[in-house]
């Protein structure tokens, strides 16, 4: 171990593996760590110090964490699970978006409710999970990073792509779960919110590009749950939003909000406090 | 190579009450230190070079990059370490984590060793990598200060925006820390309060009162 850590500090072409390994010997070994500072004292230059500073940053880093690693084991780029692990705002747009599953699975499981009232309530709920979770994931009350993120040099709509996918894969697998689970649901309407939720999150980031997004949220969730109560009523069909020619629409809706984005990917670029 | 932030005919306003008006002002290398009594437009125009906020009218061009466009703002946020005045360190984070986190954002080195180096190197600079594996939640007040600094100095910026760097620090960090910055071969914009420190560690300083320039020495 001694020779190698001798070979490693001499800067000698040593195998990745075990490279590898080796760094991770003396992050991990408080008696290898002793050894390869001695190494380092003993000798001078500009490489040793970078070893040290490798050495250094070894032995700072914590273990990543299980969701991390878990991106890393999916090949997801390291950069790009560090975004997603370690952003403390998704940690609250996360419970933002269950917190609010939680409250329309409460509220549609009272007693006094029909079945199609019930599985129409959690339909119209559900689709505004994603967009609470994205308006939650760059609000400055969750997120105390946001100024510095504004001044970053990272992609304004790369930073808006990484973290709405995140909300919206974590809200869409809890919502799903919560869905499939209720006994009040029945046939394919169980997942009937998903491409509504899509389009109300689609939208809700174009209208972002002109306002601040908890405005552009608050305007796409009254707007959608207007839409729905409309529909309902004027078919006198509690679910009828939800079936073929909704979902046509929602199709429609996600794929022109989609364009816009991607048309307006340079205003995203420019983030900014107001 | 330094760079060099210049700002010409700038007005900004924010509310009814306040606005910024500044014909010209230049930040080159070494350090400018910004006063001025609260409610004065330090933290405004520093808001304005860190092009956190962009202003009404006027140009404001870092190593002649024009922030206004869209090139120019990405590649002067490529220049730029940037510390708010407020806290900005999540709790929850380690603080290695969290300056690499904000390593990440910007776009520190192109690699994963290379980034976690600078991160590395920026913690031992504020004194800090005794407890880099700590949560940020667990530390005081002044150690939080230094993650916040650590993080704008990861990857040795060309040009530093610092809010107020040496609010919550002691005697003893806050000479370290003007000796760091003074020892930086780049161009730093700092704020303060304190105008004996200022006096000390700056090469230039600029007085502001209701939004406008009064005096620069």
């Amino acid at each position: 171990m001694t020779d190698l850590l001798e070979r490693y500090v001499a800067g000698d072409p040593i195998p990745t593996p075990i490279r590898r390994a080796l760094e991770d010997a003396i992050a991990a070994d408080p008696i290898e760590r002793g050894r390869a500072t001695e190494i380092v004292a003993a000798n001078d230059g500009a490489f040793l110090a970078a070893v040290l500073d490798d050495v250094v940053a070894l032995t700072m880093a914590p273990r990543r964490s299980r969701l991390e690693r878990l991106l890393l084991v999916c090949r997801m780029p390291e950069p790009t699970a560090r975004l997603v692990a370690a952003t403390p705002a998704l940690r609250w747009a996360w419970i933002a978006a269950v917190g609010v599953v939680l409250l329309f699975a409460a509220g549609a499981a009272g007693e006094g409710w029909r079945d199609a009232d019930r599985l129409a309530v959690l339909l119209a709920l559900a689709p505004l999970v994603p967009v609470v979770g994205v308006a939650a994931a760059f609000s400055a009350a969750t997120d105390p990073t946001q100024e510095v993120a504004t001044a970053a040099a990272i992609s304004g709509f790369r930073l808006l792509m990484i973290r709405t996918l995140s909300v919206l894969g974590g809200s869409i697998a809890v919502t799903l779960a919560i869905t499939l689970l209720s006994r009040h649901a029945d046939g394919w309407l169980r997942v009937a919110w998903i491409l509504p939720g899509l389009a109300t999150t689609s939208a809700t980031l174009v209208l972002a590009t002109r306002t601040r997004i908890a405005t552009a949220a608050g305007v796409i969730g009254c707007a959608w749950l207007l839409i729905v109560i409309a529909i309902s009523e004027v078919v006198d069909d509690a679910v009828a939003p939800y079936r073929w020619p909704g979902q046509l629409v929602a199709i429609v809706v996600t794929a022109s909000a989609s364009a816009i984005l991607v048309g307006r990917r340079r205003h995203l670029d420019r983030l900014e406090l107001r | 190579m330094t760079a060099i932030a210049r700002l010409d005919g700038v007005a900004l306003r924010l509310g009814r009450r306040f606005d910024l008006a500044i014909p010209e002002l230049t930040f080159g290398p070494g350090v400018t230190a910004i006063v001025g009594t609260n409610g004065s437009g330090k933290t405004t125009l520093l808001r304005l070079v860190a092009t956190v906020l962009r202003p009404d009218i006027g140009t404001i061009t870092v190593s002649g990059n024009d922030t206004s466009t869209a090139d120019g703002l990405v590649d002067t946020r490529r220049l730029l370490g940037y510390l708010p005045q407020h806290d900005t360190v999540p709790s929850r984070l380690t603080v290695f984590d969290h300056v690499d986190l904000v390593a990440v954002m910007r776009e520190v080195a192109h690699s994963t060793s290379a980034r976690r180096r600078a991160v590395g190197r920026a913690i031992r600079a504020v004194g800090l990598a005794d407890v880099a594996t700590e949560r940020c939640g667990r530390l005081s007040g002044g150690q939080r200060r230094r993650v916040a600094i650590a993080a704008a100095l990861a990857g040795d910026p060309q040009l530093l925006v610092l809010d107020e760097p040496d609010a919550h620090l002691d005697d003893g960090h806050r000479d370290e820390l003007g000796r760091r910055l003074r020892e930086r071969a780049v161009t730093v914009v700092l704020s303060t309060h304190d105008r004996q420190w200022a006096s000390e560690v700056a090469d230039r300083i600029v007085e502001l009162r209701d939004g406008r320039v009064v005096s620069r020495r």
